[in-house]
């Protein structure tokens, strides 16, 4: 049996019956069984030709190549089968519009803060390239300003991820800054391959004896903490140019071509497709295992005696009741780290005034303010903010750790409530009990399917379902319940607090700098220097406490909350759902369970010998 | 003399033990005379931590002194250990030993102390001292409770881990000084967890400077509760309720016994923790005795089945007696091979873990060293070219990066520690053809357990056929293997990481002659790091395959004897048999009299 047609069958089970989340995880599945998708990113800061590249691969100048630098939007294009180029915008509130060729250009170039992302949907005859996924990504700023999203949910899923660094411009502090900022958040266990392009590389450059090219590739190597061999692609207007033909020159296309087959290479690779496969089939059995759990617990309700249908009920209010107390656990947590962050901060701070007023002052007066300024900005004061970010982190850490503690609690209680707690003795409700105990504990564990179910079920937003589908169903859901606390989570919350923190301190660093240039006076500068940089750590301060009580603890604050509801709720709905069923028109209910069961059981028996289509 | 100490000195007694182990005379008495000086000796010593600026010193000055005799200092930090005990009249002298076991009496006060325990006048312990040794009159003391102030893990050198280590080793207890403002940080947790484990009496003194609010104090208490809840939960330790944290004001308590204001004392909060650590001292004897008790209780159990199983032997016919042999050796052969299976899984615990780590220190080199030398590029990018500021930077930076290495490995050690706890817990002993398992290491670490490791390390070194007898909740306790192998280990990575590779860089003006010597020492740093660490885990290694080697042997020593003696049995002529029945049913009246001595004194 077709793989594919067993996944359409599926689907159909599943609309039938109403299960919206599961026909959409189910609706994702059949699609990247027919139609394989791949994820290419590409990384660089402005001007060094990325969308130039892209531009290769399609033929023509289909994005704009000049794209201003800070405002740009990430443009998504996908190639596929059909002639006809199609744009449109996708909103941060998930909508989509279709864009005009003309509105699509100006959009590429500016696009207005309530789009996403763009995209365009392009032609390739290479059937290699069909099912491509290419995200042209703005520059430094940008991303790390207006792109938190592409940068946390799909540069992780990527395939495959294309650096590009322009030859002229060499490798300089910000795009140190961009490379590091990718690998941190997007690939810090180097997982994903990784293609290094240095582009626009003038003819008469051997890239072998180059220093400026070693220099790079030394640069950008440590950058990304990996060994990086580059792929040197040729300036395409040198010709021209030396000819003087100024319309070939602004028209001329590089020749890209390595690049994109080494492309094409890597998400093709044999040992992917076959992970792809067996990942996409396992899917296939869990959910459909798992629909027909469900299944069989709407047939338990169908048929319920009334006494197995109040039990039932009670089933519903102890999963309510859990998770009503687990909601408010996490309020509580919340307001605690709250005040706990704002009285560690007030402490810290105070601290590094002194050890700055002491570095500061103790400098020798005669020579170097402007060095000691410049050590002040670059050095101590990023380095104390380092120091604070750690200690932030482990006071969130046990605090969580607690709460952590706390759900686990409420939920094996409601567990063991709902196991134990069987007033009507019959097989049948001993057994509901025990499925219901069952998903409640899969889910807390959030594992397999269920990962695939919560990120469909609202959670992941527009983001949802894109991306590498073997990263996507093997990684662990359980972040913030269940057994979670390991160091992957230690290191994400690092991660997103010291990168927070830093942030805010280069904006008042870069005023810091100017301010060490203009004090001269040999007798004074100490003091001035002192003062703006209390100042600065003022206005940091601030800074960091709005953000912190705000976006970032809000954060926290609703994926423990999502993880609460994406735990319960399913439930509670599922069983609310069916007692009303049950209620309204149980015996042609009861029929058709009993025909989704059947045609269900056909599924699974058939999934794990059937074939995808080549 | 109560019957316990004439039975520990009685020669009689050492000698049938001897002869129905097949022991040394020689190796017995040492045991039983080592039980015997365990018992009169009145010394527990107890162990105090906190890292700089905890106001450990002013802690123990104020549990102790009546002048201050520590060196207060708050930024530098004790280099030596120092060993506080009992005199009923102080001498007003302290004792300096040194490494090569000269010593030097010096007057006990600050300044004195201070050229050989702070390291800013013995910097790296250059005097090489070995520890200093002060007395005190002080109640707290009286009872044999004995405090030593350690080193902190920073300031560990060459000449004084060993020391360092005796002292933990010989520990029954561990006393943390805490600080109020900042709580217990994340180093601070994995350092408290390491100790906590090997020895769960454990006394949690929160420190609270003057300046510090009650709301500090308050909020501080809870963080550390939180951070202690977890160790606990995360590594087995049995918790009657929670752990008691200590409120104490140091520099209060300090100032109100030095003025004999009484008032201040009482409210600094000192007179708690002090009554504990009393109470607790007023117990141990008895503890002592009752595990030496045990000891000796089983020591005679032990031979009483001996003797029984040889009478037995005796009587029974030739044949019998073949077979019987026969099936021994059968279950011994299959004994072994379980043992060895275990041992093998063990070995690869250790193999994997060590692979596991070396990876991760590997990647660290790199990681490490890309991130340091991105760091300074961007530094000097920037424009600082001034080359001892870069060296400081580039200093922080690596302590940083290091301290990663260091908490990384240090946490995944402790998970691995109790792994490899977990499954020697299930290994078995052999003996006279029974097996029991070896493990006291029960799921959960109970105070108390580790009074058995510094009373009955005899036992463990002792060694041989003396493993046959390690049986029993208490002998089998920490002075069995499982102490050995993974308390052997305590303090292979303290100690470690002490040479972090730094190296001053002395930089020239021009940023294009400063990159490459920076990333030169950069080079060094990440290099000399790595070796370090996977050097202790090779220490590591190393150390656990060659305890379990040990003890294997140990069991096969013990079955050869018992291969022995079956063997004479059989072939003894009915005189031999006749001479042996008798000696033995003189051994038996002999032991049932001893232990019915014993019992006498039940405790």
């Amino acid at each position: 049996m077709n793989i594919a047609s067993l996944a359409s069958r599926l689907l159909t089970v599943l609309q039938a019956h109403e299960d919206t989340t599961r026909s959409a995880a189910a609706s994702m599945l059949r699609d990247r069984i027919i139609q394989p998708q791949s994820y290419v990113s590409i990384i660089g800061e402005t001007s060094t030709g990325k969308s130039t590249l892209i531009n290769c691969l399609i033929g023509h100048a289909l994005i704009p190549m000049a794209a201003g630098p800070s405002t740009a939007a990430v443009i998504e294009i996908i190639l596929g089968e059909d002639a006809e180029e199609k744009y449109s915008a996708v909103y941060r509130d998930a909508s989509h519009e279709v864009l005009h060729a003309d509105k699509f250009k100006e959009y590429a170039l500016m696009a207005p803060p309530s789009v996403q992302r763009l995209r365009v949907c392009a032609h390739t005859k290479a059937p290699e390239y069909k099912g491509l996924h290419i995200f042209d990504t703005p520059g430094y700023n940008s991303i790390a300003q207006e792109h938190q999203e592409i940068l946390e949910r799909f540069l992780p899923e990527s395939d495959v991820i294309i650096f590009v660094n322009g030859y002229k411009s060499g490798f300089g502090q910000s795009d140190q800054d961009l490379y590091e900022l990718v690998h941190e958040v997007a690939d810090p266990d180097n997982s994903i391959p990784v293609v290094f392009v240095i582009n626009r590389v003038p003819l008469s450059v051997y890239p072998e004896s180059d220093s400026r090219i070693k220099e790079i590739i030394s640069n950008a190597s440590d950058s990304l903490k990996r060994e990086l061999k580059p792929l040197i692609i040729r300036s395409a207007t040198e010709n021209a140019v030396y000819q003087g033909d100024t319309n070939a020159a602004n028209n001329a296309l590089p020749d890209a071509s390595v690049l994109w087959q080494q492309v094409s290479q890597l998400v093709h690779t044999a040992e992917r497709k076959t992970a792809v496969r067996e990942k996409l089939k396992q899917a296939l059995l869990e959910l459909a295992e798992n629909a027909d759990k469900a299944l069989e617990r709407a047939e338990q309700i169908a048929i319920a005696s009334n006494a197995e249908l109040v039990q039932v009920e009670s089933q519903v209010a102890t999963l309510e009741l859990a998770r009503k107390n687990s909601l408010s656990e996490i309020a509580e947590s919340m307001t605690r780290i709250a005040s706990l962050l704002l009285k560690v901060l007030e402490r810290e701070v105070t601290d590094i005034r002194k050890k700055l007023q002491n570095e500061i002052l103790s400098s020798s007066k005669w020579l170097g303010a402007e060095d000691c300024a410049i050590w002040v900005a670059q050095h101590a004061l990023p380095s104390a903010v380092k120091n604070i970010a750690k200690t932030l982190e482990f006071t969130i850490y046990v605090e969580l750790q607690e709460l952590n503690e706390k759900l686990e609690e409420i939920a094996n209680t409601a567990i063991h409530q709902i196991e134990s707690d069987v007033q009507v003795r019959s097989d049948a409700s001993t057994d509901f009990a025990k499925s219901l105990g069952m998903e409640l504990t899969e889910r807390l564990a959030g594992a397999g399917i269920n990962r695939l179910l919560r990120s469909i079920g609202g959670v992941g937003g527009d983001a949802a379902g894109m991306g590498n589908v073997v990263k996507m169903l093997s990684k662990r859901l359980g972040k913030l319940v269940g057994k979670t606390f390991s160091r992957e989570f230690y290191e994400d919350l690092g991660r997103m607090f010291t990168k927070e923190l830093m942030e805010k301190m280069a904006v008042v660093v870069a005023v810091l700098i100017e301010v060490g240039i203009f004090i001269y006076e040999a007798q004074t500068w100490q003091k001035k220097l002192y003062n703006k940089v209390s100042e600065a750590i003022d206005e940091w301060h601030k800074s960091v406490n709005e953000s912190m009580l705000g976006a970032q603890l809000n954060k926290l604050r609703m994926q423990n909350e999502q993880g609460i509801q994406s735990i319960y709720d399913p439930l509670i709905r599922e069983l609310l759902k069916n007692l009303e069923l049950r209620r309204t028109d149980a015996a042609p209910w009861q029929a058709k369970l009993a025909i989704f069961r059947a045609e269900l059981a056909l599924i699974r028996a058939e999934i794990p010998t059937a074939t995808f289509q080549e | 003399m109560n019957k316990l100490e004439v039975l520990l000195s009685s020669v009689d007694t050492h000698t049938v033990l001897s002869r129905l182990l097949g022991t040394e005379l020689s190796i017995v008495s040492e045991r039983y005379k080592k039980f015997h000086s365990r018992l009169n000796k009145k010394r527990f010593v107890v162990s105090v931590a906190g890292v700089q600026g905890s106001g450990k010193s002013t802690m123990l000055n104020a549990l102790t002194f009546d002048d201050s005799v520590l060196p207060i200092q708050a930024d530098e930090t004790t280099c030596v250990p120092v060993e506080i005990g009992y005199s009923e009249t102080s001498s007003g002298k302290a004792q300096v030993r040194y490494t090569d076991g000269t010593t030097e009496q010096i007057p006990a006060n600050e300044s004195a102390l201070a050229i050989f325990v702070d390291n800013k006048y013995n910097p790296g312990n250059s005097r090489l001292v070995d520890r200093v040794v002060l007395q005190s009159a002080d109640k707290v003391l009286e009872h044999g409770l004995v405090l030593v102030d350690l080193p902190g893990v920073g300031s560990l050198t060459e000449s004084n881990v060993n020391t360092t280590r005796k002292y933990l080793g010989e520990s029954i207890g561990v006393i943390f000084v805490l600080r109020t403002v900042p709580p217990i940080t994340r180093s601070e947790s994995i350092f408290i967890a390491q100790q906590w484990v090997q020895l769960p009496t454990a006394w949690f003194i929160q420190n609270r400077w003057t300046d510090e609010t009650n709301e500090e104090a308050e909020a501080g208490r809870l963080h550390n509760l939180k951070v202690l809840k977890g160790i606990a939960e995360n590594n087995r330790i049995r918790l009657n309720g929670d752990p008691v944290i200590h409120l104490v004001t140091a520099y209060h308590a300090l100032k109100g016994r030095l003025t004999g204001n009484q008032e201040e004392t009482r409210r600094s909060g000192i007179l708690d923790s002090a009554k504990s650590l009393r109470d607790h001292s007023i117990h141990w004897p008895q503890l002592v005795r009752k595990q030496i008790h045990e000891s000796v209780g089983a020591d005679l159990i032990s031979c009483t089945d001996i003797v029984a199983q040889r009478m037995t032997d005796y009587k029974k016919d030739k044949s019998r007696l073949k077979a019987d042999i026969e099936d021994a050796e059968r279950r011994y052969a299959q004994y072994m091979d379980d043992t060895q299976s275990k041992i093998n899984e063990a070995t690869t615990i250790v193999r994997e873990f060590i692979v596991d780590q070396k990876r991760s220190t590997q990647r660290w080199v790199a990681d490490a060293r890309a991130q340091l030398r991105n760091q300074m590029r961007t530094l000097v990018r920037k424009g600082l070219i001034d080359g001892p500021r870069l060296s400081t930077a580039l200093q922080e930076e690596q302590g940083r990066q290091g301290e990663n290495l260091s908490l990384h490995i240090q946490e995944q050690y402790m998970a691995h520690c109790d792994k490899i706890r977990q499954h020697i817990a299930h290994m078995v002993t052999w003996q006279n053809g029974n097996v029991s398992t070896i493990g006291i290491d029960t799921p959960t670490r109970t105070p108390y357990e580790n009074l058995a490791k510094p009373i009955l390390t005899g036992l463990a070194s002792i060694g041989g056929a003396w493993g046959g007898l390690t049986y029993g909740a208490t002998l089998g306790s920490a002075g069995g293997p499982i102490g050995l192998i993974v308390g052997g280990i305590l303090g292979a990575l303290i100690g470690g990481f002490l040479g972090w590779g730094t190296k001053r860089v002395v930089a020239s003006h021009q940023s294009s002659e400063l990159l490459p010597k920076i990333f030169d020492a950069i080079d060094h740093f990440v290099e000399t790091s790595s070796t370090d660490v996977i050097g202790q885990l090779e220490k590591h290694e190393a150390g656990v395959k060659n305890e379990l080697e040990k003890w294997l042997h140990s069991q096969t020593k013990q079955f050869q004897a018992e291969l022995d003696y079956a063997t004479k049995t059989m072939h003894a002529s009915r005189e031999e048999q006749e001479a042996a029945l008798k000696g033995l049913e003189a051994d038996e009246l002999a032991l049932k009299a001893w232990l019915s001595d014993l019992n006498e004194e039940s405790i």
